[in-house]
């Protein structure tokens, strides 16, 4: 059994949520407080994570051999041609290709290197709702209102789209083969443990998201320097090859490349939750947001900022709750001294952290002073009597009071 | 005349109540209560917890029929409410340290330090000051006088850093006010530099001459802002309903009371506040207070594992420090768990000494001669450690943990964390008075024995290579000197019958110094002790199963059953 000095409720149900928003790098907000937003309305713009491209040209002595097809400050678009080099009478040809849609800084003539500023990038809501503070340079808080599972790790950054069910309960380590491009920009409800196959598989299938009660450590290591390092030409070469045919494809923006991740369990080999996974069931098909949170360490310490899944009510956006009493967006944080005060015999009551689901009891009365876990550290402790007739003695830390 | 007071502490897992009787004998405390402090939201009022911790404590002292009216309420606060400050510099290692002490002297959290040597580009410190949730800046740089007549001083440089980075105040769209400590000729060109976009607080400087330190200037502007500061910030609007009482941040408050044990003992002491998320060092040696706080997420399952009971136990290690560090109010339940729990706290307490070791430091910066004995040495010119074991004589152990976890598992993190050397006594605080009783009495009488619990004394050699033998410590009982048992390699647990006090004795050999010189007898009394253990291992030295010794040591500490022990050797689960 785990003890949750500072324990927070996993699910929330019909809450105001508040959610920041947070700009990969320094960003500019193209919205306003007090402004509706959609999923798909544009935050604001920011600086893309490279912001310097270079392109590398045949040079010959202190000159650039290739021909140079553009010139400083001019704006180029990615698989534009910035030049050629054609050698031994014609035989060999060799094309410089922009690789990002920007503007050319810098040509220099002495390495041949030509570098180009990357447009800044858009970051969309993915979330309905209405904007409630804008942090300089850091991201957008937007207040709505809908269901929440809150997670206990996670990766990626956030995503919207439908939710698929591919595990049939929260038990269930769901397959690789299971994931297929028809999964492509739906959010995937995996069961138990994600292992790296199943990560790498949603990858290639261009899934939105993925959600699982835990995967270990090493996984999920992994898969965030994925999340920071992988850009659409190195993921074209390592996951979906075919697509580098095709003209027309679209380049998705740098924080769409990698499907965000969201355990609800934390590290390890821990089935999702009952409560979790049933309420997560209930909106198949439906869009939910998923934030795997890996810019939490931009705004560090912020409750609003880590991983989570909302599910937002329908028109949300205009009708979302403005009561500032649980407006959190990770929890019911003034519940829990309320729940404590009322811990009086005969109270209803849901126990965290007993068993892999809450369990739900009748307070009996407070234990005793020196009530202690098995290792002999003594916590606040009541006794709970379990719907199945059973004394246990729980710390107060896990309860939540019910109604 | 007996006065009453209630402490009330604010932390960042747990909000705790404590009321307190103050009479001409001395402090006692009457009743304590906890209540889980919520998660520390802008909208949430943090004052409730500690509302609901008040009217508990308050309903305990009650239940004996008396009424209870506290004269007095201090409120000391480290949950999301203590001053978050970046501190700024010329160069890192003399002002950018000396405003990070400052800082941390007055209890605050040092989120950053800026200096023209800390190995960024100037655009990159203006973002990742921009990025942060800091509630002021700390800034020096730079003497007194004479610093205008050599060009134009890189203090203005910092301070254009500053300018251009400073974030607004998070929710409250105020501004972020500048503590300036640095050079006094320098003002009125920083003044241009920040126009009216900063509120800077003028005091004096903390590094006037390069020679002298003076933080109680700057640490007393920090508090100041401190105070005024959390009255308007919307999570502790609701300290209004408990009158005019005092707020401190509870680093401060802890510090108070660390410099008033060491000068009632006349000794150094080190505390440890291990809080859960942060392990906070207190040291008060040759007169410098010192405060560090470290964070427990730096640990690497890595270096944990060196201090693992068993193997199997390793396989576990990278989910369960990453789980934890997601949720670090999460206890262990499970012998298996605590095992991890405490190599965890191990490391994480073996890292925070080291940095405090580094921040404790004798002056950078000045010139100072050299002595005949240190005519080869290099490291002379200020910036040693005041940090050297045989040095301090008291360690206490405080904070969150201290008053969950056993003495005995307190204690057995106390060994290898800080490689004692000569005779240490060892308390712990387990109803945390050390970050109450200062603030509540103005000149409390601190003594440890009459307060602290006593958790044991460890005789040590140290890292003095010395291999001590059979007639290397001594206990004087009833004026009689008696050898204590060493086995060279090992811990030996010595049990102390009798609580009335007992002096140890440590034998050196010509070359051994254990804290008055090479080969000198050094003696110490200790006062109701029941253990005593003597740590006749080889610091630094590799062993054939690191499992087993760890295994040993925790069995010498009696922090787990003989069974679950024996269990892990066979490797069962």
């Amino acid at each position: 059994m785990a003890v949750y000095a500072l324990s927070r409720p996993r699910v929330l149900k019909d809450a105001p949520v508040r959610r920041l928003r947070v700009f990969p790098s320094v960003g500019e907000s193209m919205v306003s407080p007090g402004s509706k937003v959609e999923a798909g309305t544009i935050l604001g713009k920011y600086a893309s994570r490279q912001r310097l491209r270079f392109v590398r040209m045949e040079t010959a002595g202190d000159k650039i051999a290739a021909t140079l097809l553009v010139t400083e400050g001019q704006k180029v678009k990615r698989g534009e041609v910035l030049g050629y080099y054609s050698y031994m009478f014609g035989l060999g040809y060799t094309e410089y290709t922009s690789p990002c849609d920007g503007e050319i800084e810098v040509i220099s003539h002495a390495t041949g290197r030509v570098a180009i500023k990357e447009e800044p990038s858009e970051m969309a809501s993915h979330l309905p709702g209405t904007v409630e503070h804008v942090e300089e340079a850091v991201g957008v808080l937007v207040r709505t209102r809908g269901h929440m599972v809150v997670g206990a790790a996670g990766a990626g950054y956030a995503r919207l789209g439908a939710l698929v069910r591919k595990a049939g309960e929260p038990t269930e380590q769901v397959s690789p083969q299971k994931v297929s491009p028809q999964d492509a920009d739906r959010v995937v409800l995996a069961g138990s443990t994600v292992t790296k196959e199943l990560l790498e598989a949603c990858l290639r299938s261009r899934v939105a998201a993925i959600i699982a009660g835990s995967a270990p450590f090493s996984v999920v290591q992994w898969y965030e320097n994925l999340v920071q390092e992988l850009d659409w030409d190195e993921f074209l070469a390592r996951y979906w090859a075919r697509e580098l045919k095709k003209k027309d494809a679209v380049v998705p923006r740098p924080t769409e490349i990698v499907p965000a991740l969201v355990l609800t369990e934390g590290y390890g080999n821990m089935p999702m939750s009952d409560e979790a996974f049933e309420l997560l069931s209930s909106f198949e098909g439906k869009p939910v947001f998923v934030d795997g949170a890996s810019l939490a360490g931009v705004a560090a310490g912020r409750w609003d900022a880590g991983p989570c899944v909302i599910m937002p009510f329908a028109g949300a956006g205009g009708e979302e709750a403005t009561d500032g009493s649980a407006g959190s967006g990770s929890g019911d944080p003034a519940g829990r001294p309320k729940a404590l005060r009322e811990l009086a015999p005969g109270v209803r009551v849901r126990v965290y952290g007993l068993t892999r689901e809450p369990v739900e009891g009748t307070v009996e009365g407070p234990a005793q002073e020196d009530s202690a876990l098995r290792v002999s550290i003594p916590v606040n402790s009541v006794r709970v009597v379990t719907k199945g007739g059973e004394t246990i003695t729980v710390p107060a830390a896990n309860i939540q009071a019910l109604g | 005349m007996v006065n009453s007071y209630v402490h009330l502490d604010i932390g960042n897992t747990v909000t705790r109540a404590k009321a307190w009787s103050a009479s001409a004998q001395g402090a006692r405390l009457l009743a304590s209560a906890t209540i889980p402090t919520p998660p520390a939201l802008e909208s949430v009022d943090l004052t409730e917890s500690a509302f609901l911790a008040y009217t508990e404590v308050k309903a305990k002292v009650e239940e004996s029929g008396q009424r209870f009216d506290p004269e007095e309420i201090l409120v000391t606060v480290s949950a999301a409410g203590e001053p978050r400050v970046a501190c700024a510099g010329v160069v890192k290692g003399i002002s950018g340290e000396s405003a990070k002490r400052a800082a941390l002297v007055a209890g605050a959290t040092v989120t950053d330090l800026l200096a023209v040597d800390d190995g960024r580009l100037e655009y990159q410190r203006i973002l990742d000051l921009r990025r942060q949730d800091i509630s002021m800046v700390v800034m020096a740089g730079g003497v007194d006088e004479e610093i205008l007549g050599q060009g134009r001083h890189q203090l203005f440089n910092v301070a254009k850093v500053v300018a251009a980075g400073l974030p607004d105040r998070r929710g409250a769209g105020t501004k972020v006010p500048v503590v300036y400590a640095a050079s006094l000729e320098g003002r009125e060109e920083v003044l241009k530099i920040f126009g009216d976009s900063v509120d800077v607080v003028w005091t004096d400087n903390v590094r006037s001459r390069l020679e002298e330190e003076n933080l109680e200037p700057a640490r007393d502007a920090v508090l100041n802002l401190f105070s005024t500061g959390i009255r308007h910030d919307p999570r502790f609007t609701g300290l209004g309903r408990f009158g005019a009482a005092k707020v401190l941040p509870t680093g401060h408050s802890t510090g108070l009371s660390v410099r008033r044990m060491a000068e009632v003992l006349k000794q150094n002491v080190l505390v440890i506040s291990l809080d859960g998320d942060t392990i906070q060092v207190f040291s008060q040696i040759r007169g410098v207070f010192t405060r560090t706080v470290t964070p427990v997420t730096r640990v690497q399952a890595k270096d944990v594992t060196r201090w693992l009971p068993s193997a199997r136990l390793g396989e576990r290690l990278d989910d369960v420090l990453a789980n934890w560090k997601a949720a670090p109010g999460t206890l262990p339940a499970s012998w298996d768990d605590l095992a991890l729990y405490l190599a965890i706290q191990k490391q994480a307490l073996l890292e925070a000494v080291r940095e405090h070791s580094v921040t404790a430091i004798e002056l950078r910066g000045i010139h100072r001669q050299r002595q005949i004995g240190e005519t080869f040495q290099v490291n002379v010119k200020g910036g040693d450690t005041l940090v050297r074991m045989e040095r301090i004589g008291t360690v206490c152990i405080t904070g969150f943990l201290a008053g969950l976890l056993s003495p005995a598992a307190l204690l057995s993190l106390v060994p290898d964390a800080f490689e004692l050397h000569g005779v240490t006594k060892v308390y712990v605080d387990r109803e945390g008075v050390l970050e109450s009783l200062a603030a509540v009495q103005e000149e409390p009488d601190l003594l440890p024995e009459s307060l602290l619990t006593p958790a044991g004394v460890i005789l040590s050699p140290g890292r003095n290579e010395e291999r001590i033998g059979t007639r290397w410590a001594f206990i004087k009982k009833d004026s009689t000197l008696e050898p204590l048992l060493v086995k060279p390699g090992e811990i030996c647990h010595i049990p102390i019958l009798a609580p009335h006090p007992v002096v140890f004795e440590l034998h050196p050999s010509g070359k051994g110094d254990v804290g008055d010189g090479e080969g000198r007898r050094f003696s110490a009394q200790a006062v109701g002790f029941g253990s005593a253990y003597v740590d006749a291992r080889v610091f630094g030295r590799k062993t054939d199963d690191r499992y087993r010794e760890n295994r040993n040591t925790y069995r010498v500490f009696g922090v787990f059953p003989d069974d679950v022990l024996s269990g892990w050797e066979r490797g069962m689960k």
